[in-house]
Protein backbone atom coordinates (compact mmCIF):
# COMPACT_ATOMS: atom_id res chain seq x y z
CA UNK A 1 0.00 0.00 0.00
CA UNK A 2 1.29 3.34 -0.48
CA UNK A 3 1.76 5.76 1.80
CA UNK A 4 -0.54 8.69 2.59
CA UNK A 5 1.66 12.17 3.34
CA UNK A 6 -1.54 14.75 2.33
CA UNK A 7 -5.32 15.01 3.11
CA UNK A 8 -7.75 17.05 1.60
CA UNK A 9 -10.33 17.78 3.04
CA UNK A 10 -14.03 18.86 2.20
CA UNK A 11 -15.34 21.83 4.40
CA UNK A 12 -19.06 21.56 4.85
CA UNK A 13 -20.82 18.80 6.80
CA UNK A 14 -16.96 17.31 7.31
CA UNK A 15 -15.50 19.84 9.19
CA UNK A 16 -18.56 22.62 9.94
CA UNK A 17 -22.18 21.53 9.90
CA UNK A 18 -24.10 23.18 7.41
CA UNK A 19 -27.60 22.97 6.44
CA UNK A 20 -29.72 26.22 5.52
CA UNK A 21 -32.44 24.70 7.29
CA UNK A 22 -31.51 25.46 10.68
CA UNK A 23 -31.56 29.38 9.64
CA UNK A 24 -35.26 28.51 7.77
CA UNK A 25 -36.01 26.91 10.44
CA UNK A 26 -35.91 29.69 13.24
CA UNK A 27 -38.12 31.83 11.17
CA UNK A 28 -41.21 30.05 10.07
CA UNK A 29 -42.98 28.61 12.89
CA UNK A 30 -45.70 26.90 13.93
CA UNK A 31 -48.29 28.59 16.26
CA UNK A 32 -46.95 26.52 18.99
CA UNK A 33 -43.61 28.03 18.15
CA UNK A 34 -41.94 25.30 16.91
CA UNK A 35 -40.88 24.77 13.54
CA UNK A 36 -42.58 24.86 10.27
CA UNK A 37 -41.07 21.99 8.18
CA UNK A 38 -43.69 22.34 5.61
CA UNK A 39 -42.80 25.96 4.83
CA UNK A 40 -39.17 25.54 5.99
CA UNK A 41 -38.96 22.94 2.83
CA UNK A 42 -41.36 24.76 0.52
CA UNK A 43 -38.71 27.89 1.01
CA UNK A 44 -35.93 25.87 0.27
CA UNK A 45 -37.54 24.21 -2.61
CA UNK A 46 -39.40 26.84 -4.46
CA UNK A 47 -37.80 29.97 -3.51
CA UNK A 48 -34.29 30.14 -2.59
CA UNK A 49 -33.41 26.28 -3.68
CA UNK A 50 -29.48 25.20 -4.34
CA UNK A 51 -29.66 25.58 -8.06
CA UNK A 52 -30.08 29.30 -7.19
CA UNK A 53 -27.45 29.09 -4.32
CA UNK A 54 -24.75 27.14 -6.23
CA UNK A 55 -24.21 29.85 -8.14
CA UNK A 56 -22.91 32.02 -5.14
CA UNK A 57 -20.54 28.64 -5.02
CA UNK A 58 -19.31 29.34 -8.62
CA UNK A 59 -18.65 33.36 -8.13
CA UNK A 60 -21.82 35.20 -7.80
CA UNK A 61 -21.44 37.75 -4.89
CA UNK A 62 -23.98 38.07 -1.97
CA UNK A 63 -25.46 40.95 -3.28
CA UNK A 64 -25.86 39.73 -6.52
CA UNK A 65 -27.03 36.92 -5.75
CA UNK A 66 -29.94 38.41 -3.61
CA UNK A 67 -30.43 40.85 -6.57
CA UNK A 68 -30.99 38.50 -8.85
CA UNK A 69 -33.82 36.57 -7.02
CA UNK A 70 -35.96 38.85 -5.53
CA UNK A 71 -38.02 40.73 -8.27
CA UNK A 72 -38.36 37.15 -9.11
CA UNK A 73 -39.81 36.90 -5.70
CA UNK A 74 -40.55 40.27 -4.44
CA UNK A 75 -43.30 39.07 -1.87
CA UNK A 76 -40.08 37.37 -0.12
CA UNK A 77 -37.55 39.93 -0.40
CA UNK A 78 -37.07 39.76 3.42
CA UNK A 79 -36.39 36.00 3.70
CA UNK A 80 -34.36 36.29 0.65
CA UNK A 81 -31.94 38.70 1.99
CA UNK A 82 -32.32 36.73 5.27
CA UNK A 83 -30.05 33.80 3.22
CA UNK A 84 -26.83 35.61 3.04
CA UNK A 85 -27.43 38.34 5.80
CA UNK A 86 -28.01 35.41 8.51
CA UNK A 87 -25.90 33.01 6.89
CA UNK A 88 -23.63 31.67 9.80
CA UNK A 89 -27.04 30.68 11.36
CA UNK A 90 -27.28 27.56 9.02
CA UNK A 91 -23.84 26.61 10.50
CA UNK A 92 -24.30 25.49 13.86
CA UNK A 93 -21.02 24.40 14.83
CA UNK A 94 -17.79 22.25 14.23
CA UNK A 95 -17.91 18.77 13.36
CA UNK A 96 -15.37 18.06 16.61
CA UNK A 97 -13.76 14.76 16.01
CA UNK A 98 -13.30 16.00 12.59
CA UNK A 99 -11.31 19.09 13.94
CA UNK A 100 -9.48 17.19 16.05
CA UNK A 101 -8.25 14.27 13.73
CA UNK A 102 -7.28 16.97 11.25
CA UNK A 103 -5.29 19.02 13.98
CA UNK A 104 -3.84 15.89 14.83
CA UNK A 105 -2.65 14.91 11.15
CA UNK A 106 -0.86 18.13 10.61
CA UNK A 107 0.76 17.62 14.02
CA UNK A 108 2.33 14.68 12.88
CA UNK A 109 3.20 16.07 9.61
CA UNK A 110 0.70 15.35 7.57
CA UNK A 111 -0.01 17.91 4.69
CA UNK A 112 -3.66 19.61 5.22
CA UNK A 113 -5.51 21.01 2.17
CA UNK A 114 -9.05 22.03 1.83
CA UNK A 115 -11.05 21.75 -1.08
CA UNK A 116 -14.84 23.42 -0.66
CA UNK A 117 -17.74 24.84 -2.69
CA UNK A 118 -18.11 27.53 -1.29
CA UNK A 119 -18.75 31.37 -1.81
CA UNK A 120 -15.64 34.31 -1.58
CA UNK A 121 -17.64 36.24 0.95
CA UNK A 122 -19.02 33.58 3.22
CA UNK A 123 -16.25 31.78 3.51
CA UNK A 124 -14.35 34.29 4.86
CA UNK A 125 -16.84 34.98 7.27
CA UNK A 126 -16.95 31.24 8.50
CA UNK A 127 -12.90 31.33 8.80
CA UNK A 128 -13.15 34.41 11.04
CA UNK A 129 -15.29 32.49 12.70
CA UNK A 130 -13.78 28.59 12.52
CA UNK A 131 -10.24 29.27 13.33
CA UNK A 132 -9.10 25.89 12.44
CA UNK A 133 -9.93 26.98 8.98
CA UNK A 134 -7.20 29.04 8.97
CA UNK A 135 -4.53 26.38 9.25
CA UNK A 136 -4.73 24.21 6.08
CA UNK A 137 -1.35 24.63 4.34
CA UNK A 138 -3.89 25.53 1.39
CA UNK A 139 -7.27 25.82 0.31
CA UNK A 140 -9.46 26.07 -2.94
CA UNK A 141 -12.77 27.92 -2.30
CA UNK A 142 -15.05 27.18 -5.54
CA UNK A 143 -16.22 30.75 -5.27
CA UNK A 144 -12.72 32.47 -6.25
CA UNK A 145 -12.22 29.94 -9.53
CA UNK A 146 -16.00 30.28 -10.78
CA UNK A 147 -15.37 26.27 -11.17
CA UNK A 148 -16.72 23.85 -8.10
CA UNK A 149 -16.82 20.05 -7.84
CA UNK A 150 -17.19 17.54 -9.12
CA UNK A 151 -15.75 18.80 -11.98
CA UNK A 152 -12.28 17.38 -12.71
CA UNK A 153 -10.98 20.74 -13.78
CA UNK A 154 -10.71 21.54 -10.02
CA UNK A 155 -9.32 18.54 -8.59
CA UNK A 156 -6.75 19.13 -11.30
CA UNK A 157 -6.03 22.48 -10.13
CA UNK A 158 -5.56 21.27 -6.53
CA UNK A 159 -2.59 18.98 -7.90
CA UNK A 160 -1.20 21.14 -9.64
CA UNK A 161 -1.22 23.99 -7.37
CA UNK A 162 -0.70 22.15 -4.28
CA UNK A 163 1.88 20.10 -5.46
CA UNK A 164 -0.10 17.10 -4.13
CA UNK A 165 -0.06 13.39 -5.91
CA UNK A 166 -3.38 11.94 -6.12
CA UNK A 167 -2.06 8.43 -5.12
CA UNK A 168 -0.50 9.57 -2.18
CA UNK A 169 -3.36 11.98 -1.10
CA UNK A 170 -6.37 11.10 0.77
CA UNK A 171 -9.90 13.01 -0.07
CA UNK A 172 -12.93 13.05 2.40
CA UNK A 173 -15.90 14.53 1.16
CA UNK A 174 -20.03 13.94 1.73
CA UNK A 175 -20.80 14.12 -1.62
CA UNK A 176 -20.79 10.65 -4.10
CA UNK A 177 -20.39 12.54 -6.47
CA UNK A 178 -17.34 14.40 -5.44
CA UNK A 179 -15.76 11.02 -4.55
CA UNK A 180 -16.55 10.04 -7.77
CA UNK A 181 -14.35 12.34 -9.88
CA UNK A 182 -11.39 12.49 -7.33
CA UNK A 183 -11.47 8.56 -7.77
CA UNK A 184 -11.35 8.68 -11.06
CA UNK A 185 -8.01 10.94 -11.21
CA UNK A 186 -6.40 8.18 -8.97
CA UNK A 187 -6.85 10.06 -5.19
CA UNK A 188 -7.51 7.70 -2.34
CA UNK A 189 -11.29 8.66 -1.46
CA UNK A 190 -13.35 8.63 1.65
CA UNK A 191 -16.76 9.30 0.97
CA UNK A 192 -17.61 10.50 4.65
CA UNK A 193 -21.03 9.26 6.39
CA UNK A 194 -20.31 10.60 10.41
CA UNK A 195 -16.83 10.67 12.02
CA UNK A 196 -16.54 7.10 13.28
CA UNK A 197 -15.76 5.49 10.22
CA UNK A 198 -14.07 8.59 8.89
CA UNK A 199 -11.55 8.22 11.60
CA UNK A 200 -11.49 4.25 11.35
CA UNK A 201 -10.05 4.85 8.06
CA UNK A 202 -7.79 7.47 8.98
CA UNK A 203 -6.44 4.95 11.53
CA UNK A 204 -5.89 2.07 8.72
CA UNK A 205 -3.70 4.43 6.62
CA UNK A 206 -1.99 5.40 9.76
CA UNK A 207 -2.43 9.06 9.67
CA UNK A 208 -3.87 9.22 13.02
CA UNK B 1 -25.87 53.67 -5.94
CA UNK B 2 -23.57 53.14 -2.28
CA UNK B 3 -21.47 49.64 -1.39
CA UNK B 4 -23.83 47.72 0.49
CA UNK B 5 -22.70 47.30 3.90
CA UNK B 6 -22.74 44.11 6.32
CA UNK B 7 -25.65 45.07 8.47
CA UNK B 8 -27.88 47.41 6.32
CA UNK B 9 -31.20 47.56 7.55
CA UNK B 10 -30.55 45.10 10.98
CA UNK B 11 -31.33 46.45 14.08
CA UNK B 12 -29.37 46.11 17.40
CA UNK B 13 -29.93 47.06 21.32
CA UNK B 14 -27.10 48.52 23.47
CA UNK B 15 -27.14 49.74 26.50
CA UNK B 16 -24.58 51.81 27.96
CA UNK B 17 -22.83 54.69 26.43
CA UNK B 18 -19.43 54.73 28.06
CA UNK B 19 -15.80 54.70 26.37
CA UNK B 20 -16.85 51.35 24.80
CA UNK B 21 -20.02 51.61 24.14
CA UNK B 22 -19.67 54.48 21.90
CA UNK B 23 -17.03 52.44 20.04
CA UNK B 24 -19.00 49.72 19.77
CA UNK B 25 -21.63 52.26 18.28
CA UNK B 26 -19.67 53.82 15.93
CA UNK B 27 -18.40 50.51 14.37
CA UNK B 28 -21.79 49.30 14.14
CA UNK B 29 -23.52 52.73 12.72
CA UNK B 30 -20.65 52.67 10.23
CA UNK B 31 -21.73 49.01 8.86
CA UNK B 32 -24.74 50.38 8.38
CA UNK B 33 -27.03 48.60 11.61
CA UNK B 34 -29.93 50.91 13.16
CA UNK B 35 -28.97 51.31 16.88
CA UNK B 36 -31.89 51.45 19.76
CA UNK B 37 -29.65 52.38 22.57
CA UNK B 38 -30.00 53.92 26.55
CA UNK B 39 -27.93 55.06 28.67
CA UNK B 40 -28.35 56.58 32.40
CA UNK B 41 -26.95 59.49 31.35
CA UNK B 42 -29.88 60.75 29.06
CA UNK B 43 -28.44 64.33 28.16
CA UNK B 44 -25.48 62.42 26.42
CA UNK B 45 -27.85 60.03 25.02
CA UNK B 46 -29.78 62.75 23.33
CA UNK B 47 -27.09 64.12 21.63
CA UNK B 48 -26.07 61.18 20.38
CA UNK B 49 -29.43 60.28 19.05
CA UNK B 50 -29.74 63.53 17.35
CA UNK B 51 -26.23 63.71 15.75
CA UNK B 52 -26.79 60.11 14.05
CA UNK B 53 -29.82 59.75 12.15
CA UNK B 54 -29.32 55.66 12.53
CA UNK B 55 -29.36 55.64 16.21
CA UNK B 56 -32.57 55.89 18.37
CA UNK B 57 -32.74 56.49 22.06
CA UNK B 58 -35.29 54.61 24.03
CA UNK B 59 -36.64 55.92 27.55
CA UNK B 60 -35.62 52.60 29.54
CA UNK B 61 -33.33 49.34 28.88
CA UNK B 62 -36.92 47.74 28.29
CA UNK B 63 -37.60 49.19 25.12
CA UNK B 64 -34.02 48.77 23.88
CA UNK B 65 -34.99 44.88 23.95
CA UNK B 66 -38.33 45.12 21.80
CA UNK B 67 -37.30 45.64 18.04
CA UNK B 68 -34.27 44.41 17.54
CA UNK B 69 -32.75 41.02 16.83
CA UNK B 70 -30.39 41.33 20.13
CA UNK B 71 -29.18 43.45 22.84
CA UNK B 72 -25.58 44.05 24.00
CA UNK B 73 -24.58 45.49 27.18
CA UNK B 74 -21.63 47.79 27.72
CA UNK B 75 -21.67 48.99 31.43
CA UNK B 76 -18.67 48.92 33.61
CA UNK B 77 -19.65 46.91 37.01
CA UNK B 78 -21.09 43.52 37.74
CA UNK B 79 -23.88 45.73 39.88
CA UNK B 80 -24.87 48.36 36.54
CA UNK B 81 -25.05 44.87 34.77
CA UNK B 82 -27.58 43.74 37.12
CA UNK B 83 -29.89 47.01 37.36
CA UNK B 84 -29.82 47.06 33.86
CA UNK B 85 -30.97 43.28 33.11
CA UNK B 86 -33.38 42.80 35.81
CA UNK B 87 -34.35 45.86 36.89
CA UNK B 88 -38.36 45.59 37.54
CA UNK B 89 -38.96 49.15 38.65
CA UNK B 90 -41.52 50.93 37.41
CA UNK B 91 -40.47 53.56 35.36
CA UNK B 92 -36.97 51.57 34.51
CA UNK B 93 -37.51 48.17 33.51
CA UNK B 94 -34.82 45.94 32.58
CA UNK B 95 -33.89 44.55 29.28
CA UNK B 96 -34.92 40.97 30.54
CA UNK B 97 -38.32 42.86 30.37
CA UNK B 98 -38.44 43.60 26.43
CA UNK B 99 -36.52 40.92 25.27
CA UNK B 100 -39.16 38.09 23.49
CA UNK B 101 -38.57 34.62 24.13
CA UNK B 102 -35.31 33.07 22.71
CA UNK B 103 -34.19 36.69 22.45
CA UNK B 104 -30.36 37.20 22.73
CA UNK B 105 -28.78 39.52 25.89
CA UNK B 106 -24.81 40.23 24.98
CA UNK B 107 -22.60 40.97 28.21
CA UNK B 108 -19.76 42.91 26.22
CA UNK B 109 -18.30 44.53 29.37
CA UNK B 110 -15.56 43.15 32.08
CA UNK B 111 -17.85 41.21 34.16
CA UNK B 112 -16.74 39.01 36.53
CA UNK B 113 -17.06 35.20 34.58
CA UNK B 114 -19.24 34.39 37.96
CA UNK B 115 -21.79 37.00 37.65
CA UNK B 116 -22.12 36.13 33.95
CA UNK B 117 -22.69 32.80 34.76
CA UNK B 118 -25.19 33.23 36.94
CA UNK B 119 -27.02 35.95 35.15
CA UNK B 120 -27.21 33.74 32.51
CA UNK B 121 -28.91 31.12 34.84
CA UNK B 122 -31.23 33.46 35.48
CA UNK B 123 -31.92 34.01 31.69
CA UNK B 124 -32.32 30.78 31.08
CA UNK B 125 -34.98 30.31 33.26
CA UNK B 126 -36.75 33.19 31.49
CA UNK B 127 -36.69 31.35 28.44
CA UNK B 128 -33.82 34.19 26.80
CA UNK B 129 -30.57 33.52 25.72
CA UNK B 130 -26.87 34.69 27.24
CA UNK B 131 -23.74 34.83 25.67
CA UNK B 132 -21.09 36.83 27.28
CA UNK B 133 -18.56 38.58 24.28
CA UNK B 134 -15.91 41.17 26.50
CA UNK B 135 -15.13 43.79 24.08
CA UNK B 136 -12.10 45.42 25.13
CA UNK B 137 -9.63 47.76 23.66
CA UNK B 138 -7.85 44.97 22.53
CA UNK B 139 -10.62 43.14 21.14
CA UNK B 140 -12.42 45.80 19.48
CA UNK B 141 -10.44 45.38 16.42
CA UNK B 142 -8.66 42.67 17.51
CA UNK B 143 -10.16 38.89 18.52
CA UNK B 144 -13.60 38.33 20.53
CA UNK B 145 -13.61 35.62 22.40
CA UNK B 146 -17.25 34.27 22.96
CA UNK B 147 -19.08 31.89 25.71
CA UNK B 148 -22.53 30.30 24.91
CA UNK B 149 -24.31 27.99 22.80
CA UNK B 150 -22.60 27.63 18.99
CA UNK B 151 -26.39 28.97 17.45
CA UNK B 152 -26.46 31.91 19.67
CA UNK B 153 -22.92 32.71 18.53
CA UNK B 154 -23.97 31.99 14.93
CA UNK B 155 -26.72 34.73 15.68
CA UNK B 156 -25.02 37.13 17.25
CA UNK B 157 -22.47 36.82 15.01
CA UNK B 158 -22.10 39.58 11.86
CA UNK B 159 -22.55 42.46 14.56
CA UNK B 160 -19.47 40.77 16.70
CA UNK B 161 -17.65 40.21 13.18
CA UNK B 162 -18.34 43.67 12.89
CA UNK B 163 -16.31 45.19 15.83
CA UNK B 164 -13.31 42.33 16.07
CA UNK B 165 -11.31 41.25 12.62
CA UNK B 166 -11.96 37.30 14.88
CA UNK B 167 -14.80 36.15 16.24
CA UNK B 168 -13.99 33.04 18.28
CA UNK B 169 -16.11 30.40 20.16
CA UNK B 170 -14.53 30.10 23.40
CA UNK B 171 -16.69 27.31 25.03
CA UNK B 172 -20.20 27.47 27.26
CA UNK B 173 -21.45 30.62 28.48
CA UNK B 174 -18.59 32.38 31.05
CA UNK B 175 -16.00 31.28 28.60
CA UNK B 176 -15.11 34.57 27.05
CA UNK B 177 -14.78 36.84 30.13
CA UNK B 178 -12.53 33.43 31.69
CA UNK B 179 -10.00 34.29 28.75
CA UNK B 180 -10.61 37.86 29.46
CA UNK B 181 -9.24 37.61 33.34
CA UNK B 182 -6.74 35.00 32.23
CA UNK B 183 -5.27 37.33 29.79
CA UNK B 184 -5.17 39.81 32.19
CA UNK B 185 -3.88 37.75 35.09
CA UNK B 186 -0.96 37.28 32.65
CA UNK B 187 -0.56 40.29 31.90
CA UNK B 188 -0.26 41.56 34.75
CA UNK B 189 2.44 38.92 35.93
CA UNK B 190 4.56 39.36 32.65
CA UNK B 191 4.65 43.49 33.55
CA UNK B 192 6.26 42.60 37.15
CA UNK B 193 8.57 40.13 35.51
CA UNK B 194 9.54 42.92 33.27
CA UNK B 195 9.65 45.51 36.11
CA UNK B 196 11.70 42.79 38.27
CA UNK B 197 14.00 41.81 35.04
CA UNK B 198 14.70 45.55 34.44
CA UNK B 199 15.44 46.17 38.39
CA UNK B 200 17.87 43.05 38.21
CA UNK B 201 19.42 45.06 35.27
CA UNK B 202 20.34 48.19 36.52
CA UNK B 203 21.49 46.42 39.56
CA UNK B 204 24.43 44.89 37.66
CA UNK B 205 24.83 48.04 35.72
CA UNK B 206 22.94 47.33 32.77
CA UNK B 207 20.97 50.19 30.97
CA UNK B 208 17.60 49.56 30.48
CA UNK B 209 17.70 50.54 26.58
CA UNK B 210 20.49 47.91 26.01
CA UNK B 211 18.48 45.41 28.15
CA UNK B 212 15.32 46.16 26.06
CA UNK B 213 17.16 46.35 22.74
CA UNK B 214 19.07 43.33 22.96
CA UNK B 215 15.51 41.26 24.15
CA UNK B 216 13.35 42.37 21.45
CA UNK B 217 14.35 39.71 19.30
CA UNK B 218 14.23 37.06 21.92
CA UNK B 219 11.49 34.83 23.11
CA UNK B 220 10.50 37.04 25.72
CA UNK B 221 10.16 40.18 23.18
CA UNK B 222 6.63 41.17 22.24
CA UNK B 223 4.01 44.06 22.95
CA UNK B 224 4.85 43.72 26.88
CA UNK B 225 7.97 43.81 26.36
CA UNK B 226 8.03 46.65 23.57
CA UNK B 227 5.11 48.91 25.35
CA UNK B 228 5.88 48.64 29.36
CA UNK B 229 9.56 48.00 28.86
CA UNK B 230 9.28 51.37 26.87
CA UNK B 231 7.53 52.96 29.62
CA UNK B 232 9.65 51.71 32.38
CA UNK B 233 13.07 52.93 30.97
CA UNK B 234 11.67 56.42 30.33
CA UNK B 235 8.92 56.36 33.33
CA UNK B 236 6.44 57.36 31.44
CA UNK B 237 3.68 56.29 33.67
CA UNK B 238 0.36 58.35 31.77
CA UNK B 239 -2.53 56.78 29.62
CA UNK B 240 -3.13 52.50 29.09
CA UNK B 241 -4.05 50.53 31.13
CA UNK B 242 -4.15 51.49 35.15
CA UNK B 243 -2.87 50.36 38.73
CA UNK B 244 -6.58 50.76 39.48
CA UNK B 245 -7.87 48.47 36.37
CA UNK B 246 -5.23 46.04 36.95
CA UNK B 247 -5.77 45.91 40.48
CA UNK B 248 -9.51 45.05 39.73
CA UNK B 249 -8.91 42.29 37.05
CA UNK B 250 -6.62 40.78 39.11
CA UNK B 251 -8.80 40.21 41.74
CA UNK B 252 -11.56 38.93 39.27
CA UNK B 253 -8.53 36.51 38.47
CA UNK B 254 -7.91 35.77 42.47
CA UNK B 255 -11.97 34.88 42.63
CA UNK B 256 -11.60 33.09 39.55
CA UNK B 257 -8.94 30.72 40.45
CA UNK B 258 -10.41 30.57 44.38
CA UNK B 259 -13.91 29.03 43.15
CA UNK B 260 -12.08 26.92 40.54
CA UNK B 261 -10.18 25.63 43.71
CA UNK B 262 -6.82 26.41 42.74
CA UNK B 263 -3.30 27.96 44.21
CA UNK B 264 -1.78 30.52 42.36
CA UNK B 265 1.17 32.01 44.04
CA UNK B 266 2.44 34.07 41.31
CA UNK B 267 -0.76 35.64 40.90
CA UNK B 268 -1.33 36.30 44.41
CA UNK B 269 2.09 37.87 44.77
CA UNK B 270 0.98 39.97 41.42
CA UNK B 271 -2.04 41.05 42.97
CA UNK B 272 -0.31 42.36 46.33
CA UNK B 273 1.58 44.66 44.12
CA UNK B 274 -1.14 46.42 42.89
CA UNK B 275 -2.88 46.45 46.02
CA UNK B 276 -0.28 48.28 47.33
CA UNK B 277 0.22 50.86 44.62
CA UNK B 278 -3.28 51.60 44.99
CA UNK B 279 -2.81 52.21 48.54
CA UNK B 280 0.08 54.28 47.69
CA UNK B 281 -2.11 56.63 45.51
CA UNK B 282 -0.76 55.22 42.25
CA UNK B 283 -4.37 54.04 41.20
CA UNK B 284 -4.09 56.40 38.23
CA UNK B 285 -1.19 56.03 36.76
CA UNK B 286 -0.25 53.22 33.95
CA UNK B 287 0.48 49.24 35.16
CA UNK B 288 4.21 50.09 34.21
CA UNK B 289 4.62 52.50 36.75
CA UNK B 290 5.22 48.88 38.71
CA UNK B 291 8.75 49.65 37.99
CA UNK B 292 9.29 52.31 40.82
CA UNK B 293 7.88 49.94 43.68
CA UNK B 294 10.51 47.48 42.43
CA UNK B 295 12.89 49.31 42.19
CA UNK B 296 12.53 50.85 45.73
CA UNK B 297 11.86 47.86 47.54
CA UNK B 298 15.70 47.16 46.21
CA UNK B 299 17.25 50.25 47.47
CA UNK B 300 14.87 49.72 50.81
CA UNK B 301 16.94 46.21 51.62
CA UNK B 302 20.43 47.53 50.69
Amino acid sequence: MTTIDAVLFDVGNVLIEWDPRHLYRSIFLTKDGSADEERVNWFLTEVCTMDWHVQHDLGRSPEEQVAVLIPQHPEHAALIQAFYERFQEMIPGAIAPMVAAKRQMKEAGTRIYGLTNFGVETFDDTRRRFDFLNDFEDVVVSGAERMKKPDPAIFQLCINRFGITPERTLFIDDSAANIASAKALGFETHLFDGPDACLQKCRALALI
Amino acid sequence: MPAPKSLDGRRIGLVGLGRRGLAVARKLTDEGARLHVWTQNTEKAAALGEAHPLIEVEPCPRDVARYTEATLIAVNSDEALERVVFDPEEDRYGVLHGTPPDGLIVDIGETAPATTRSFADRVRQSGRIWLDAPVTETALGGTISIGGTDMALARIWPFLNALGTKVLHAGPVGSGQAIRTCGAAIHGQMVQALAEGLALAAASGVEADALLAALADSAVGGAVLSESGRRMADREFRAGRTVREQAELANQALELARSAGIELTGLANNADHWQTLLDGSQGDLNISSLIIEIAESRKGSQ
